[in-house]
């Protein structure tokens, strides 16, 4: 069985958030509005994390695309009361979106701040709920919600195999993000086969995790900037 | 075994598990589609389109399920993205279904920007547009029709040139900051080409960008972020580097391997200093220079009259400590950065659409392009290449008649092209004083076309007081927009989703491409192509204009364009990369496969797939690169001389050209690449230098998208609104927070934003980004934050006429 993973690589990465913006439209992520913007009320499955260091003229900046890093180990799924979310035989940390009560103890639980709240049953125009897309999901109110690996793009590619009587192959499964980054600084593929381009950037010496420390034994590696060889 | 709840909910969930990995549908949904039947196996399509959120040029895929669009992504074929797409690509879709948008054509009911419309159908707006075009045809008034036209990448920049040219009048305006069809300035008078260069940046070894954000909003994002993750990590061993100059820390320079802040406007001297470390130290490639360029050495004319070089210019003007005192960089970086641009060749220079300098911009370009010059960065792999034309059918010949030759030898309303704006080819800046001057002539009927002068011009109340004066305006915008709000009468387009397209895309890269949309959905509202509206036009008027648009519609006007490219017998329609590599393996070996055997095998084949291209030409041989009167790179310009002088013939002597122009350069200087003096800064506690810039996020059309509006930028989290960086340190003594509002006040007006307190940002400078700030333009765009061109004192870059942006004087105060 196949172990699904991500490597994003932050030499390559631009800071562009198409990745993001692929995700909204992909999972039928609502947008909140100025007001609940402005209390920090934005849902993005994959957020862009920058940091700043020093002052002006000696700066460095860091951009760090953030989306569920799926952990082995994931914190979020111990403290589910209900068993809202859980992590499935193929490594993906999943959610039952109707089983959840809203008690948030999954965000407070999660190291990486990877989930969010649906704070109000967010109404778009009825002209603009065209633009869903019908294979996912919409939330409503009171639920937590979060990255799924696009997890039912990985049904749809299995269900084409099926119908094609079939193996499906790994490379039929990418997540809407990976999908259309621009500069390709995003991989996604099966951590159990050895050879996979997961695989072989997850062994290079750029490799880490986020808050590797924690044991929550992330899915989505990093691959750090500088030369192709670089050791740290 | 006692089954607890737990243990049930386990089973349970396993079993849930394995059918849906995290996307239930159980029951109906209280948003989104009402009837779950319907998602029984829907049908889906992917339809090619081409993304008009920028002039980029990606090829689209779309994704249609029973006749709705419901994603967009990149089209992995395309030669632009392969694949890939910014943000502001993917949220096309939010502006397709916009609930905000103009529904039926609108014909002004009440006082001009009132706000009152009346719906009427496209039959009584064409009769309307055609019976105001032939009543200034019959009185000999053609020139009186000026249209304006914004930033798009498609075949309707020729189709409306041509309307203008078979109509009779010479008023094609185009108000924009990005013209990929315009050569840039620099390269046309230091290589005397005509048509835009493309840059080989993916074997580039380094990149000096001067304030091209190369990965935020440059010519073609998706194509510059595609280079920048190939020249990172894609040729093992050859890192590229990428060196960036500017005064803002933006995205680009925080993922360079260098920023180089430096003083705003003084970009030709930090360019001019490292042109002499290469000179002082000879490292400069001696054989292009020795035997392909001019002006390098000092020269003696024809008539035996001695002219200063390049090279003596350089040693003795622009000296390390000169120009470190004169730029802030530091003595050391001037060094390494020169050594560098020479050491890592291939090597390119940026300066071509960056930001707007300041008045001594077109020295500025020719500064950074004289390093290309230096270093021989030109007709070789990694360096500037000839962009290739693409061979489309050409369009038929237009007889002109008399009346209509009449009205195209009139002068430009914009005076674009004359005197003072001899190097420009639009004039924007001088347009509304023009029109309310009735000078040349009045204007009669105005078009406005994907364009928005009242928001994105600093000269918005002359524009408003302008179109006063013009008895008809019309808009083609499918936005009621701030300009549309004052337009007579409304024939909205459609949104690029719901039409053809075709551009000849010219992308900076080189190679030749041509992409074809079909329209992925049937329109939303009772829209109509602007293209087909043109047409339809054109033949209502008859004679020589019906016979300049001979075609159908806009889909038989791309049928006929694109034969060319079948019986051109170069290029292909675009495949999988491993075809493509086979395909290319064969042709060098001299052999060519035929692919489709008829023209309609051909157009479908294009129409499915979304684009045609011809990977050759990607490097040029010299020769094709420099077309200069002398054959040779000009460091010394002889087209520059020329315009001067015939510009100066059209005002009346050289004095009174170069004291409109507000030059203090004098003899030959004024033909070399120099440095001006920019105007000296004011010192108080309050008063900043304004720097403006674009957002990967926002193009100027994508406010009104929300998913951008809250994900505007990556280097802070705001949304909904702009806001002004300022320094840590300045703010602190100004008594200035995170997150206050501040007022932003300049002689022209003031705005208030939300201060952002940066650590990035210099002490001397404020940075606001553009794209919001509209006061029209539907629910999304309107009254989010302010508008940086309401502060923004108009002032002019010298020879082009282009609006300076940026370097306005601000004070700030706390609200």
């Amino acid at each position: 069985m196949a172990l699904w993973g991500m490597v994003i690589d932050l030499d390559k990465c631009t800071a562009c958030q198409a990745c993001l913006i692929a995700c909204k439209s992909e999972n039928n992520v609502p947008f909140v509005g100025k007001q609940q913007a402005d209390r920090g009320r934005i849902i993005s499955w994959l957020e862009i994390i920058s940091e700043t260091e020093g002052e002006y003229p000696e700066v460095r900046t860091r951009f760090i695309p953030r989306p569920c890093l799926h952990c082995d180990n994931p914190p979020c799924v111990k403290v589910c009361p209900v068993y809202a979310t859980y992590r499935n035989p193929e490594g993906i940390v999943a959610q039952i979106w109707e089983r959840c009560i809203g008690c948030r103890f999954c965000m407070a639980a999660c190291p990486y701040a990877a989930k969010y709240f649906n704070w109000h049953q967010y109404r778009i125009p009825e002209s603009m709920e065209k633009g869903f897309n019908p294979d996912v999901y919409v939330r409503r109110w009171g639920v937590v919600e979060k990255c799924t690996f696009c997890s039912h793009r990985l049904l749809r590619a299995r269900d084409r195999a099926a119908a094609e009587k079939r193996e499906m192959r790994a490379d039929e499964y990418v997540p809407a993000c990976v999908e259309v980054c621009p500069s390709k600084a995003m991989y996604f593929g099966d951590l159990n086969d050895p050879d996979s381009v997961v695989s072989v950037l997850g062994r290079s010496p750029r490799a880490f995790h986020l808050l590797e420390d924690l044991g929550t034994e992330p899915k989505v590696t990093y691959l750090m900037e500088g030369e192709r060889h670089a050791l740290l | 075994m006692r089954i607890s709840r737990r243990h049930f909910l386990k089973m349970f969930m396993g079993a849930v598990a394995g059918l849906s990995a995290g996307c239930t549908d159980f029951e109906k949904i209280s948003t989104g589609w009402r009837s779950s039947e319907k998602w029984g196996n829907p049908l889906e399509e992917w339809i090619p389109s081409i993304c008009q959120q920028c002039i980029g040029g990606c090829g689209l895929l779309v994704r249609v399920i029973e006749g709705r669009a419901v994603k967009v992504v990149g089209n992995p074929l395309h030669p632009v993205n392969r694949g890939g797409i910014c943000p502001k690509g993917l949220a096309g879709i939010q502006s397709l279904y916009d609930p905000d948008r103009i529904q039926t054509p609108l014909k002004r009911a009440g006082e001009r920007g009132e706000g009152k419309w009346q719906p009427i159908s496209w039959e009584e707006a064409t009769a309307i547009v055609v019976e105001r075009l032939r009543g200034l045809k019959e009185k000999r008034l053609t020139n009186s029709l000026v249209i304006i036209a914004g930033q798009f990448q498609d075949l309707r920049e020729p189709l409306l040139h041509r309307f203008t040219d078979a109509y009779g009048t010479p008023n094609y305006i185009r108000n924009r900051c990005f013209t990929p069809n315009e050569v840039s300035k620099a390269h046309f008078l230091m290589q005397g080409v005509t048509s835009p260069l493309g840059y080989d940046l993916m074997n580039a070894g380094l990149i000096l960008s001067f304030g091209c954000s190369l990965l935020e909003a440059w010519i073609s994002p998706v194509f510059q972020l595609r280079t920048f993750g190939h020249i990172r990590q894609e040729r093992p061993g050859n890192r590229g580097r990428i060196y960036v100059v500017d005064p803002r820390f933006s995205v680009s320079a925080s993922k360079a391997d260098q920023w180089i802040p430096i003083r705003p406007g003084t970009d030709a001297a930090l360019a001019l200093g490292m042109a002499y470390v290469i000179i002082q130290e000879g490292i400069y490639d001696r054989k292009f220079v020795e035997r392909n360029t001019f002006g390098f050495e000092d020269w003696t004319d024809g008539e035996g009259k001695s002219h200063v070089g390049f090279k003596t210019l350089i040693l003795n003007e622009y000296k390390p400590f000169t120009v470190s005192s004169i730029t802030g960089v530091p003595v050391e970086d001037i060094f390494s950065l020169a050594r560098a641009f020479v050491n890592r060749r291939p090597a390119i220079a940026l300066g071509e659409k960056g930001l707007s300098y300041r008045p001594n911009d077109i020295y500025t370009r020719m500064a950074i392009h004289s390093l290309n010059g230096l270093s021989g960065s030109l007709g070789s792999k990694g360096c500037l290449t000839v962009q290739s034309d693409v061979p489309l059918t050409a369009w038929p010949g237009t007889e002109q008649e008399e009346s209509v030759r009449f009205g195209n030898s009139q002068p430009r309303i914009d005076g674009a092209g004359q005197g003072k704006y001899v190097l420009a080819t639009d004039a924007m800046e001088n347009l509304p004083g023009n029109i309310l001057a009735g000078r040349p002539y009045p204007v009669e009927v105005l078009f406005l076309f994907h364009t928005d002068p009242l928001f994105s011009h600093p000269k918005r109340d002359t524009f408003i007081k302008a179109f006063e004066k013009i008895p008809f305006i019309v808009s083609f915008s499918p936005f009621l927009d701030e300009t549309s709000h004052h337009a007579d009468l409304i024939l909205p387009d459609h949104t690029f989703l719901e039409r053809w397209q075709g551009s000849p895309v010219r992308h900076s890269s080189g190679f030749s491409l041509f992409s074809l949309g079909r329209p992925a959905v049937e329109p939303v509202h009772s829209t109509r192509d602007s293209a087909d509206f043109l047409i339809e036009v054109a033949r209502r008027l008859g004679g020589g204009m019906a016979k300049a648009f001979p075609w159908k519609n806009s889909e038989d006007l791309l049928v006929q364009t694109t034969k060319g490219l079948y019986h051109s017998r170069e290029g292909y329609v675009v495949s999988l990369p491993e075809e493509e590599a086979f395909r290319q393996f064969l042709e060098k070996a001299g052999y060519r496969i035929q692919e489709t055997r008829s023209f309609e095998i051909f157009w479908d084949s294009l129409s499915a797939k979304g684009a045609w291209w011809s990977p050759a030409g990607s490097s040029a041989e010299v020769r094709k690169l420099i077309r200069t009167p002398s054959g040779k790179f000009e460091f010394y310009s002889n087209t520059l001389k020329n315009q001067m002088k015939r510009a100066a013939d059209e005002v009346g002597g050289m004095e009174r050209l170069l004291a409109d122009l507000g030059l203090r350069a004098r003899g030959d200087r004024l033909y070399l690449p120099h440095y001006d003096a920019v105007e000296a800064q004011q010192t108080a506690e309050s008063i900043f230098t304004l720097n403006t810039y674009r957002l990967m996020s926002m193009s100027g059309v994508t406010a009104a998208q929300p998913w951008l509006q809250e994900t505007l930028a990556p280097h802070v989290a705001e949304s909904w609104e702009n806001w002004v960086e300022i320094n840590s340190e300045r703010a602190r003594n100004l008594g200035i927070r995170d997150g206050d509002r501040v007022w932003i006040e300049s002689r022209k007006g003031k705005i208030r934003l939300k201060a952002r307190i940066l650590p990035t940002v210099a002490p001397s400078l404020v940075h606001i980004p553009f794209g919001q700030g509209h006061r029209a333009y539907g629910r999304w765009a309107r009254g989010r934050g302010s508008n940086p061109n309401d502060v923004i004192m108009t002032l002019e870059d010298t020879l082009k006429g282009f609006g300076i942006l940026s370097g306005t004087q601000v004070k700030i105060t706390k609200a």
